[in-house]
């Protein structure tokens, strides 16, 4: 197995970092899907060793992780965080952790060349990190990440901060390295920036590990946890009414907007069938929509959903 | 060895800034400027001091000056925020991931402390050390560099321990861990005063000084003074302060190892 989690806890003092995960992953691509705050952070600290865990036994390449040198050669981090020299250039912190890693001078610093070669980095490559924009420092981290060539790619938001062509270049090099054989696991909080690169997913929210499959399955997951819409209306109660006697949501309550606006708040599992009967009620009816959206465009009410069904709520 | 020389390299590049090289400056001047001032003001010979007096007094002031102060603040100001610094910018992470990434980082910051504060000391004593009336210039030099190398070597590794213990307030614990043992308690003439660094230094320092076998003797069988320097030769205090040197080292590499100084905070898990 490249990943095992035997029951494993993680506390912050009081505060639940990971929660009694377990699991066991073999190599491959795997994309760590959670909101913020869901354990990601923690997931991956703990699989690089930088944290042991409360209760538990983490291993990674059949190794306990924590302070394990021969590990260390055979795995890549790239954190959420920046952290780097500013003062030195780009290609200079490459070398030097390539050095760090155990290489000479000289192969360190070809090997180097040639990565920021390949995250597109080569005409600013001898610029001061300072100097750099927040892509072009994603694109340094991932590039000390994969500079020597590791077994196991662990990246948490590696793609935050690019612009759509950095991301495009991004997922490019990284669905090569999936190609090239090697293993992957990438933290994110946007399902499409996961979806492109792997068809295998970890949802992770309140340091639980509430599902994991592949991007059929959560889909699935996706079309049977209601979804909650908010509708803002001349007439809320009256399209409550029409949604409800049509059977197209589990509920439908009454709430306010920040400016004190009558809110319909629908929870549905038919998103497409209530999608396709508002405008045929709204040209019958009369009835005015002004706005209506899902409470959350990130994964965060799908989370809520399935921490709700992990509780038994659903 | 990569991983040294590319943590040496780095490091003396990162110390290459104006502040840090402003604070060698200050630190090799202070000294100087000190002997300067003692020189102007104090007439030892009008006091009725012979010339061996006269330079026993001035060994002492360059001890007082050269170990203890240049060295113990240049170490302090590169050692005791070695591991604090790495946290503060994030860049601990980058290390920990490599290959004995800890320790080779550890032990650059370590050598960069020393090599930066013992050689503040000895461009200070060869300014300072000739501006006195000697008669043996070389060797007053010779065992002042002795004991600010020494010295340098013992309190980097007790500020990067004490760093490596308590991060967050390095500079803070290693001010009162300085004040409290290597002040008050190397001077309180009982066995515990043994196990401090200044203790050692200050014993080597008799055991090195131009001083009559008569004086020596005499100032053994003082009670107080028996207690606050050693009898033992010159080469037992220096396995004494390497041994120091050591335990410290490892148990600020320990440590390092043992915390987990992750940038994770409970508010991003």
């Amino acid at each position: 197995m490249m990943i095992e989690f035997d029951h494993v806890t993680r506390l912050y003092g009081r505060v639940l970092g990971v929660n009694d995960i377990c699991l066991a992953l073999p190599p491959g691509a795997y994309g760590l899907l959670g909101p913020n705050g869901a354990g990601k952070s923690t997931f991956l600290h703990l699989i690089t060793g930088q944290l042991k865990p409360t209760r538990g036994t983490v291993k990674v390449l059949g190794m306990n992780p924590r302070n394990n040198q021969q590990l260390f050669r055979r795995i890549g981090f790239c954190p959420s965080f920046e952290g780097m020299y500013a003062g030195i250039s780009g290609l200079n912190w490459v070398v030097f952790l390539l050095e760090m890693q155990g290489l000479r001078p000289a192969q360190a610093r070809k090997c180097a060349e040639e990565c920021m070669e390949r995250v597109g980095m080569t005409d600013a490559m001898t610029r001061p990190i300072s100097s750099y924009s927040r892509g072009m420092r994603q694109r340094v981290k991932l590039a000390q990440a994969i500079s020597h060539e590791p077994e196991l790619l662990i990246l948490d938001e590696p793609l935050s901060g690019l612009d759509p062509i950095g991301r495009s270049q991004m997922t490019n090099l990284l669905r090569d390295w999936i190609k090239s054989g090697k293993s992957l696991i990438i933290a994110s909080h946007v399902l499409y920036e996961i979806e492109a690169l792997t068809q295998s997913f970890l949802l992770i929210s309140g340091g639980r590990l509430l599902a994991s499959g592949t991007a059929e399955e959560v889909h699935e997951l996706l079309n049977n946890v209601p979804m909650e819409i908010h509708i803002r209306a001349n007439e809320p109660r009256q399209l409550a009414g029409m949604i409800l006697a049509a059977s197209l949501a589990e509920s439908a309550k009454m709430g306010r907007t920040d400016s004190g606006d009558e809110l319909l708040v629908v929870s549905t599992r038919s998103t497409t069938q209530l999608a396709s009967a508002i405008p045929d009620w709204v040209r019958d009816s009369g009835i005015q929509i002004y706005e209506m959206k899902t409470a959350d465009d990130s994964l965060q009410s799908l989370f809520n959903s399935l921490m709700k069904i992990h509780r038994g709520e659903l | 060895m990569n991983q040294l020389r590319a943590i040496f390299f780095y490091e003396w590049k990162r110390t290459l800034t104006f502040g840090r090289i402003s604070w060698w400056f200050l630190l090799t001047a202070f000294p100087v400027l000190i002997t300067l001032l003692v020189r102007a003001e104090a007439n030892f010979r009008d006091v009725g001091m012979e010339q061996p007096q006269i330079e026993t007094v001035w060994t002492l002031m360059f001890y007082m000056l050269i170990p203890c102060v240049c060295c113990c603040l240049g170490v302090f100001l590169n050692a005791a925020p070695a591991i604090a610094g790495e946290l503060e910018q994030r860049s601990w992470v980058y290390l920990a991931t490599r290959p004995w990434g800890i320790f080779w980082l550890l032990v650059g910051k370590y050598i960069i402390a020393v090599v930066w504060a013992s050689s503040a000391a000895i461009v200070s004593a060869s300014l300072a050390i000739p501006l006195i009336e000697s008669q043996d210039h070389t060797k007053m030099w010779f065992t002042i560099c002795s004991i600010s190398l020494l010295s340098s070597m013992a309190y980097a590794a007790l500020y990067l321990m004490i760093g490596a213990l308590f991060p967050k307030r390095a500079m803070v614990f290693s001010v009162t861990y300085t004040a409290l043992v290597e002040v008050v308690l190397s001077l309180i003439p009982a066995i515990i005063n043994r196990f401090t660094i200044q203790y050692r230094l200050r014993s080597l320092l008799i055991q090195w000084i131009e001083i009559s076998p008569e004086g020596r003797r005499e100032l053994m069988e003082n009670l107080f003074f028996k207690y606050v320097f050693a009898e033992e030769v010159s080469s037992v205090q220096i396995v004494w302060l390497l041994g120091l040197t050591g335990l410290f080292l490892t148990g600020s590499i320990i440590a390092a190892h043992v915390s987990e100084f992750t940038a994770a905070s409970e508010s991003d898990v």
